[in-house]
Formats: structure tokens, sequence, C-alpha cells
């Protein structure tokens, strides 16, 4: 390959000047002029018949401009499951469960007139436990659901029975995580406006604008072409904008609609906890066959997800938790019973890794377990079964690029394995775990498709318009999108303008989700720009009079091989085609749909992504076994990317992965009471990370080139985040003897665990 | 009942009607559009929404309007001075420390301020200043670089 | 936040006076890191906000071999933390600072403002009562001087009647040759409250206990001196034995609380190990 001028650069993001500057719009700082605010009454209760609800008084209230309940809102919505109306008319399914929306002049008016509303409830019995929901005679959360049962995704490859009667050893464990949330720091909102004519625009910060058309355009039956959905720069996703609507999102529409006025609605920290999504919680229990050598033979994991009251993505995540533990190791027994279950609570979503990460602790944990127990060191066991290049795995997974035994040697070789292995201190312990994830993914049975779409229009001047269906939540797509289009160009980055998050001017994709950017997305533009490219040779090679084939095109000039003298540039080329009789533009597009295959209905087997991503983490920790506290001392972080198109935007992610799944290991936990009532809403008592507690991070990137994605590339996002909770239990068991199953690994439960093991002594 | 007060923010001066109860935050951000200023929690704990009164870096959320009259309001657009970035906004570039943006504003000024009370930071004093404002991408490993990049900088100059 | 109506005044008489006027009604405001987030979420809805900041002569803090450490109501725990003889004769107090909330909350917030919040986890009351320090309580006609400890009628909430003010605080100098020190658990190193904290101020003479302080946060309803636990220590020889039995003593005489941070036992045991600790820390 020639060498390359931008993929392969850190180069400094393309949206970096507005952001640095305080420019940069998000969907927060839009107002427009009469525009109104926008909230939502919720139930108190968390399971109970509406009898009446009374909005005659907030009607009446100065300065209120529009009154819905869900009379004025019948739509039927979800990812999954068509489960969710966006205001309750017959039940409220849990404590948030929206019943009214109001529209009016400022904050002030729009308080007390939520406070007037009056809604009669009468309390049903209600669940809140999985294990009880799914029990005969609970309380049914929706009535057509019987056991409460949303989904049960199952994979069932090979004999694991036989595989666990022919083992030498066969472990079972329990492993418990809790609800984590996005901490979006810009909070979810939104801002509806119809215009004279019945046109809606809608403002919205959404991973994936064009799915939010194609949904809003079915609930109010308008043409996708009378919807225009723009999203301006957007404060973070990890997955909650993924949902792509919400109720608030349908209040704010049909409350602009009605008041004739545009509407915004915006969470304050405390919604946002609860109404925008979280991590569910997994209750599972893994079962592994293994033999004296290490040889992993089977594998079983069950997994009850607390759906909450509605599915949004539950039955998607619980899915997703089950399709990658066949794609990790070698053995080919693979079972997985997945239970996503309704109960009066709020309701979970998709965050950064959408199941995958939750199921990875349990398996990965086990196994430093079971290393402990049958006396192998954890990385040899690791690396004794980690799958590789050319393997079709349990799961159906073929491996074009794998990278994965690099990752476990890198991640180990940098944090000091084999050294202080050898000399382990008092206090001190070490913790590696691996994982694999998809890049972009096929796994909604009904829909056969994965694919990111990309326009380019060259200007007179030589300059690019490049609109991609990706939208830039923060992780770098635009920059990483830019830098393949003017690599397959020619063109300088400076010349390229790219364009993301208007239904209007952006291609339909499936936006940003799944850690598909840089390769779905990437390939959509690498093909556009191909494109692009031909059509641009084609025009010079009129004009110079030489087989295009023969030219290049390097920095915006057009030049023959071997013949420098002989050029053109990108400009002229441009003004050659389109200024004469007859001309024509350089105009390109590309659908690029991911080259993978929906799984076997009956097996789960299938070859679900166009590229598996892979990446450990090895970590060091010393605990101080009087209070418990915990210190991670440093994370060696290795990522199998294909290739890094951006090596700074790269490392910048693993390392923000690591902050996100110390945030899930340590310190992050929705808590909620009895009722499902959440006790810590604030940043105080919901800790992330601060600086402080950040440790070293080595960044380790593994280029296995991947011959599908763009330039060998594959998907970091999401992989990026996997491994801290199951590297720190094993680094906190070897340190204190305790392995803590139940998420978060606190300094109180290490108090607690060490006390109670010391009186058992 | 609204008063008038006067506040001078990046050198320039506004007249604004305001409520007792009105916080800095809401002054910059509604009555005067000055949306670079991020508001994340608005309860103190995130830091997102730092400007700098006479320097000294505050949570505009927990300051009233009215405690800001007679001082000095530096927001993140009054850091760029002539359409020349601060040389604080061109290390935060290169060195890869912004992600989704949101706490970029206050990361700059607080760079800002401890900067020009302390010259030569250790890392320790820079995690300490930076500790009061969270990012949710970042893992702060490059925000931390782009400090001591700064800080480097300005010891040359 | 509710609108309410706000008031300048200029001297601490006046502040007083309009405090008193308004009763419960009333609420003063130094640095607003803690009364404006308790506005903000309705947990606090005064009518009358009484801004103290125009007053003069309330942000001085001064230090004399003789009087020792004076700090006025305006006083941020910023100006605390770089305050040299902070740091030199008030090492726990120095200690406090730098572990209290953000760099920009420490900017705004102050001292007095987080005495009166009468939290039992804040960072100021610990360090305060092992350094004996007494406020100064301007009320509308008088004036009096409080020991702090006197300060803390329950959580969240202060001894001072309507009308009174905190105006100043007094660290006297401690004693010649004692040690003292801070320690705060929280799960995270920056932005939190104690899980539990512990202040201690020891003299030892002859290797032998001549003077010991220590106060508890974050394990009752207010902070407080654990004077059974600095009893069993005075005049004994310093030993790790005495210093446990002492920590011990400590935990009895605490009654923390399960909450959201932590449960009461591990609060127990927290305070055992760091209240140990700060004793031996002391001897070092």
């Amino acid at each position: 390959m020639a060498e390359l001028r931008y993929v392969g650069k850190g180069l400094p993001r393309v949206d970096a000047l507005e952001k640095v500057t305080g420019q940069a719009m998000y969907t927060l700082d839009l107002t427009l002029p009469n525009m109104l605010y926008g909230g939502l009454l919720r139930s108190p209760l968390p399971h109970a018949r509406i009898l009446s609800i009374d909005t005659g008084k907030a009607e009446r209230l100065l300065g209120v401009k529009a009154v819905i309940t869900g009379k004025d809102t019948p739509y039927t919505f979800g990812v999954s499951h068509m489960d969710q109306t966006p205001l309750q008319t017959e039940k409220v399914r849990y404590v948030g469960d929206a019943v009214a929306a109001v529209a009016a002049v400022d904050q002030d008016v729009l308080a007390e007139a939520l406070s007037l509303i009056q809604v009669e409830y009468q309390e049903l019995p209600a669940v809140f436990d999985p294990h009880e929901a799914m029990q005969e005679g609970a309380p049914l959360v929706h009535e057509d659901k019987p056991g409460n049962i949303a989904s049960n995704p199952r994979y069932d490859i090979g004999d694991v029975e036989k595989a666990f009667r022919e083992a030498d050893y066969v472990f079972e464990d329990h492993f418990e995580t809790q609800r984590v949330a996005h901490v979006c720091p810009e909070p979810h909102n939104n801002l509806a406006v119809w215009d004279a004519s019945g046109k809606l625009t809608f403002y919205y910060c959404s991973q994936m604008p064009s799915v939010t058309r194609v949904q809003l355009s079915k609930a109010f039956n308008l043409p996708e072409s009378r919807i225009r959905v723009v999203t301006n720069t957007v404060g973070g996703g990890f997955g909650s904008r993924a949902t792509s609507k919400f109720p608030m999102d349908f209040a704010a529409i049909v409350l602009a609609k009605k008041s004739g006025r545009p509407v915004k609605i915006a969470y304050n920290r405390a919604d946002e906890f609860i109404h925008s999504t979280f991590r569910h919680k997994f209750i599972m229990t893994v079962k592994t066959g293994i033999n004296r050598d290490g040889t992993i033979t089977g594998r079983h994991v069950t997994n009850i997800c607390d759906n909450g009251a509605y599915s949004d993505y539950g039955p998607v995540v619980t899915n997703v938790g089950g399709a990658l533990q066949g794609t990790l190791y070698k053995f080919m027994n693979y079972k997985y019973d997945g239970y996503c279950v309704y109960t009066n609570l709020p309701y979970g979503g998709a965050m950064r890794g959408i199941g995958n990460p939750q199921v990875h602790y349990a398996c990965e944990a086990q196994l430093s377990m079971i290393a402990e127990r049958i006396g192998l060191d954890p990385l040899e066991l690791r690396l004794k079964n980690a799958v590789e290049t050319g393997d079709e795995t349990a799961s159906g997974a073929i491996l074009q690029s794998c990278g994965l035994k690099e990752c476990l040697t890198q991640a180990a070789e940098k944090i000091g394995w084999k050294e202080k292995k050898a000399n382990p201190e008092p206090n001190r312990g070490l913790g590696i775990a691996c994982g694999v994830h998809f890049t972009g993914v096929r796994l909604s049975p009904g829909i056969d498709a994965d694919f990111a779409g990309a326009t380019i229009t060259v200007n007179d001047d030589g300059s690019v318009n490049l609109a991609t269906s990706c939208v830039e939540i923060g992780s770098g797509s635009s920059t990483v999108l830019s830098q393949i289009c003017a690599e397959v160009l020619g063109i300088g980055l400076d010349k390229i303008n790219i364009i993301c998050g208007d239904t209007e001017t952006c291609p339909m994709g499936w936006g940003s989700r799944a850690s598909r950017n840089t390769a779905v997305g990437g390939m959509a533009v690498q093909k556009a720009a191909e494109d692009a490219r031909t059509q641009i040779l084609a025009l010079a090679s009129q004009k110079l009079e030489i087989h295009p084939d023969d030219l290049e095109i390097k920095e915006g000039v057009i030049t023959a091989k071997g013949a420098p003298d002989r050029s053109l540039t990108v400009a002229e080329a441009v003004r050659f085609g389109r200024y004469r009789q007859g001309g024509t533009a350089v105009m390109a597009k590309a659908h690029w749909d991911a080259p993978s295959t929906l799984a076997d209905p009956k097996t789960g087997r299938g070859n679900f992504s166009m590229a598996f991503s892979f990446g450990a983490k090895a970590l060091e920790v010393e605990v101080d076994p009087a209070t418990g506290r915990i210190n991670v001392l440093g994370v060696a972080a290795s990522q199998d990317l294909g290739k890094a198109v951006n090596p700074l935007a790269v490392k910048g992610q693993v390392e923000g992965g690591v902050h996100m799944g110390l945030g899930f290991a340590m310190y992050e936990q929705i808590m909620l009471d009895e009722q499902g009532r959440m006790k810590n809403p604030y940043l105080l008592d919901y800790r992330i990370p601060t600086v402080m507690d950040m440790p070293p991070v080595i960044p380790i990137l593994v280029e296995s080139q991947d011959p599908v994605g763009p330039f060998g590339a594959k998907g970091v996002g999401e992989m990026a985040t996997i491994g801290m909770p199951e590297a720190l239990i094993a680094a906190v068991a070897e340190a204190t003897g305790l392995w803590i199953t139940d998420l978060p690994i606190t300094p109180e439960k290490v108090f607690l665990g060490l006390k109670a093991k010391k009186a058992a002594e | 009942m609204k008063k008038m007060i006067s506040l001078n923010i990046n050198g320039e001066s506004y007249q604004v009607a305001v409520e007792n109860r009105r916080t800095l935050l809401e002054v910059l951000r509604e009555d005067l559009k000055l949306t670079g200023t991020r508001v994340m929690c608005n309860q103190g704990d995130c830091g997102s929404c730092t400007v700098l009164l006479d320097g000294v870096a505050v949570n505009s959320c927990l300051v009233l309007a009215s405690d800001a009259v007679g001082k000095q309001v530096e927001t993140i657009e009054g850091v760029a001075q002539g359409g020349a970035l601060h040389p604080i906004q061109e290390e935060f570039i290169a060195k890869g420390a912004i992600q989704c943006g949101f706490c970029t504003p206050a990361m700059v000024l607080t760079t800002k301020a401890l900067l020009a009370a302390n010259p030569d930071p250790t890392e320790e004093d820079i995690k300490q200043t930076v500790a009061g404002t969270l990012c949710r991408c970042t893992g702060y490993v490059r925000i931390i670089d782009a400090i001591k990049g700064a800080a480097a900088r300005r010891k040359e100059s | 936040m509710k609108e309410f109506a706000l008031y300048e005044p200029t001297s601490l008489k006046e502040a007083c006076a309009l405090l008193a006027q308004h009763g419960d009604q009333a609420k003063a405001l130094a640095g607003g890191t803690d009364l404006l987030v308790g506005m903000k979420a309705g947990w606090l809805r005064p009518e009358v906000v009484v801004n103290l900041k125009k007053i003069d002569g309330l942000r001085d803090i001064s230090f004399s071999e003789r009087r020792g450490l004076s700090i006025g109501a305006l006083v941020t725990w910023t100006q605390i933390l770089e305050h040299p003889q902070v740091a030199e004769h008030y090492p726990a107090l120095h200690q406090a600072a730098a572990s209290m909330g953000s760099y920009q909350v420490r900017n705004l917030g102050t001292l007095a403002g987080n005495l009166c919040h009468a939290s039992p986890a804040a960072n100021g009351p610990v360090p305060l009562l092992i350094y004996e320090a007494s406020c100064l309580i301007q009320g509308p006609r008088s004036k009096r001087t409080l020991d702090l400890s006197g300060l803390f009628a329950g959580p969240q909430k202060n001894a001072l009647a309507p009308g009174e003010l905190l105006s100043e605080i007094f660290l006297p100098v401690p004693p010649a040759g004692s040690k003292s020190l801070y320690l705060k658990f929280a799960q995270r190193k920056a932005m939190e409250l104690a899980t539990v904290a512990v202040g201690s101020l020891v003299q030892v003479k002859k290797d032998k206990f001549k003077l010991v302080r220590l106060a508890l946060g974050a394990v009752g309803p207010v902070p407080f001196r654990a004077h059974k636990a600095e009893k069993v220590l005075l005049d004994q020889a310093a030993s790790e034995e005495i210093m446990r039995r002492a920590a011990q003593v400590a935990m009895e005489e605490s009654a923390p609380i399960s909450d959201l941070r932590a449960s009461a036992e591990y609060r127990r045991g927290l305070l055992e190990e760091l209240t140990y600790r700060a004793l031996r820390d002391c001897l070092a």
C-alpha cells in the first residue's frame, strides 16, 4: 500500500475549534423565538390504575399554552417491543411513568401547572424483583406478557451437557451487576417546531436521527419528507441516545402542535439518571467445564436481566449479552439462557457494550476464579483458549482478523505481569481479563441490514462536502471519516467539510451505535470517495489525455504518474466538467451494508458482525485491609482495533473506556428504594471517578489489519470499556483472598468481607 | 420583581433585568445567550459551568447574578482574543484533550486560573484543580497532558 | 429556585436585625455552596435571603502567636488553604481545607457557612473541635462567645437563635509541642463528604500522653469530641495497645447510622481504624 497521508495520523479533531472556544451549539443551547417550555407529570406510584386525570386547573393557569394526556398521544412505540405509549391512559408501571405534559411560557408556570394536574390512582400490587416477577401469580406489568417475560434469547451450540460430563472439572458461580447510568454531560433535551405547512422540525440530541425520523413518521403518520430531525453537537451519548425517541419527545412534538409554538423539553440531572435509561442489572450464573490442562470444554450462562417496566433495548441487551461469549475462546459447546424480565422499576436501555460488559464480567471473573482453583496462571489459561484469526467460533463468528493473544500478552507485559507474579507483595494483586465486541451488528430478527451512507459533492474550488449518516457524539467520528475521505480522494483535510446529524442533508443510516462509525460508516465514506475519485480522474483523463489508471491525486493536485509536469488541480477538473455544453458534476454516494449474516433462529449461530474487536485489561491494585480502600495502581488497556485511523483519538477513547469501566467496577450505582425511586440522583452520591481517582493508564493499540474494514479498521468505543470489573475482581481477590461477585466492588464490601472471613477463622 | 444590574463580562458591560434568585449561570446562558458556559448538574457537583470571577474559578450555578456586580466575569467566549486561540486552547486541541467537548470550556478556564496563580504546577496541583470538573469521555489523561503543555508554554514565553 | 426577598446589609448589626425580623423565613448567605444547593433542590425555601457579602471586615484571616487564628465569616476555604500559618500551626484544618469539595467550591464556600450548615459529615467542625475553637456570635442587640461544640444542635441544625450570626471564628494557638491531623475517608479522592472523619491533637511528654483531643465526624447526629477515648490515653504510656483500646472506646462512643454512603457497621469499623491511625500518625 502506498504511504498513507491522513489515515494513521493523530490529527487534531475537525470539531475542536468550536468546542474549545465554546461556540459549539448543543441542542441544549438552542432556543427559538416564542418558544415554550415543556415538562412531564410523572407517576408517584410503581403500579396503579389511572382512574381519572383532571387537567382543568392547569389549563386555566395564566401562561399555560397546552396540556396533553394520553388521549393526545395515541402512539405505540418501542425499540424491540412496541410496549410503550408516551403518556399512560390505563395504568402506570413505575414511579416516573408519564401521564400528562404541559407547555408553558416559563419554567415557573410549567412547574405550577404540573402540580395542578390531579390524577386519581388505584394502587395495584407491584413486583420489584425479577425472580419474583417470573413466579406464577406475580403481578403482571404488561397483561399480555405472561410470567413478565419480555424475551428469552437462547444460544444452544454443540453439546454443553456432554462437554461438562467429559470435563475434569465443572464450576458454577453466581454474579450480579448493578444499574449504572450513562451520565451524558448534556442531559437529554429536544426542541420541536411545526411550520405553517405542517412540516415538523425536531432538534434532538440523537445518536441516530434518521431512525428517529422513521419512528416519528410512523407514529404521526407523516411522510418522512415532512419531518426534519436535526442533531447538533452532542454532549455524550454512550448508547442512551440510541433509543431514538422517548416519551419526552412525543410530548414536545404534540405540545408544539397543540400550542402552535416551538416547545423545548430538557431534563435536569435527576431526571436524566432515571428517564434516559441506564445499564440493566444482570443476575448471572456461569457454569464452565474445564480440563486439568486448562482447556475449556464448554460453558453455560444463565442471565436474568431486570428489564424494568418497558423494554426499550432490554431484549437486545439480553441477547447481546449472550451473543459474544461464544466468540472469545475456542470451546465449541456453548449455551445461553437469557431472561429479560419486566418489573415495576425504571427501565434500562442501551449502554456502551449493550449487555456485553455485564456478561463478560461474570464469565471472565469466573475464569480467574477457576485459574486460582485449579492452580493455573490466569494469563496462560486465557492464552491457551484464546480464539485466533481464521477461527469460526462457537457463536458462528468468522474471525478475519484477531489480535486477542497480542492484546493479552502486551497488556500483561506492560503491567509487569511476570515479574510481579513471581514476587508477590502483601496486599497487592494483579488482575487480567479480555474481551470481544462487534463492529456493527446484525442481531435483530427481521432486519437483515447493517448499513451506513455517505454522499460527496466536490465544489468548484476542489473542496469537498461530505455528508454522513454517522453522528459525532464525541468519539471523533467526524474527524476519522474526514481522514478516510481525504486519504481516498487525495484532498487535504482542511478542504473537507463534514456534515452530520441532519436528515435533510445526510443519507439514511443506523447512526452512531454498536462501535460502527469508523468501520461501517468509514466504508460508506471510502466507497463514496472512491466513486468521486473515479469521476475526478475521468475528467482529468479527458483534459490531460492520459489514462485514469496512470493518474494520481495528492493534496488536490492530479498528476501523471512519473510525469509530474503534466498536472491539473482537482478544482480545475471539476470546473472542466461543469462549465461546458452537456457538462457534469462530481457527486458521489454510497450505501454500504456490512457483510454479516443473521443468526440461525434455532441455535443462535451466525456471523453477525463485519468484524470483531478484541481487547484486554491488566491492572494492579493495592488494598488497605483495615479500611477496605482499593487503590488501582495502574491499568494497561490493549485494544485490537484493526488499524488506528487516528491514534490520538483512539487512545483517548481507550482511556475514557477505562474511566467508565472503573466507575462500573468500583464507584457507580443507581440506588433505588423499595418503590423504585432513585436515592442518589445527584453527582455527589452517584460517583463518576474524578481525575484524582484515575489510575495511570497505558493504552496499547494492536493493529490486526482487518480485511473488510476501511484501511483495516474495526470498532473501538464499546470494547474500550469492557474488562475493568473483571480485572479488578481478580486483582482484589489476589490482594485480599475475597471474591466480590456483586458489583460495584467497594471498600465497604472488602472491609466487611474481610471481617466476616476473620470471624469465620 | 426584577431589578436592573450591570455586569462586566469579557470586558463588555451588560445591563440585565433579573430576579433575586437568578444565578450567574442563568443570566449567561439564558439572558445573554453566552451558551459556551455549560450546565451539567446545576448543583455544584460537576464544574461544567465554571467561569472566572476576578480571575477566580467558581461554579456559576452557585453564584447569584447580583453577586457578580462589580466583578470581572470571564467566560469561555472571552478566552480567545482577537480571533487567536489562547495557548491553553491550542494545547487542548493538540493533545487530544477534547471529545464531546461539554467539559472543555470549564477545563480551559480552570487551567487559566490555575496557571495565573501557580505558573509551575505539579501534576498533583493540576489534578487537585481539575478534580472539580467531571469529564465522561476522556479519562482525563489527555486533559492533564494539555495542562502540562500549557504550563510549559507559559514558562517559555 | 423560589424567588425571595434579597437584602444586602453593610453592617453586621443591620444583618442581624433583618434576620431577627424575618425569623424562620430568613437565611443568611455567605459562600452559597450549601444554601443555594438546598434552595435549588427545594429542601430550603426561605422567603428572605440576607446576603452577607457587602459587610466589611468579614473576609479577614489573621494569625498572631499570642491570640491564635481568627477567621472572619466570609473567609473562603481557599484563603484558609493558602494561609501559610494555617499549614504551619493548624495542619488538621489545612488538611480539611485541602479535601473540601472542589477547587471551584473552595473558592466560593466559607468555613463559617460550613459550620453553620451543621452537617455531621462536613469538613469544618472536626479540625476545629480539636483546636477548641470558639465562635463570636453576633445578635441583634449583643454578642456572645460560644464554644464550637455548642454550635451543633443536630443534623443540619445549628444552635443560633433567630437574628444571630456567626461572625468570627477563633482558634487558640495549639499547645506547644502538640501534633494534630485530620483524616477523612470517602469513596472518591475528591468531591466528597466524609464517610467517616477523625481529627486528633496529641501532646506527648516523656513518652506519656499529656494531652489528647479526638473529634469525630459522620458517626453521630453532630460532630463531637470523643472524651471517653481521650481519657483512656491520658497520662498513659504511648503504645499501640493503648491506642487501639482508645480507638475502640471512640467507636463505642459513636452512634453512626446506615445511609446511602455506608452502613453503620462499616462506619464503626472505619472509625476505629481511623482513630487509631490519627493517634499513631500524631506520634510519628
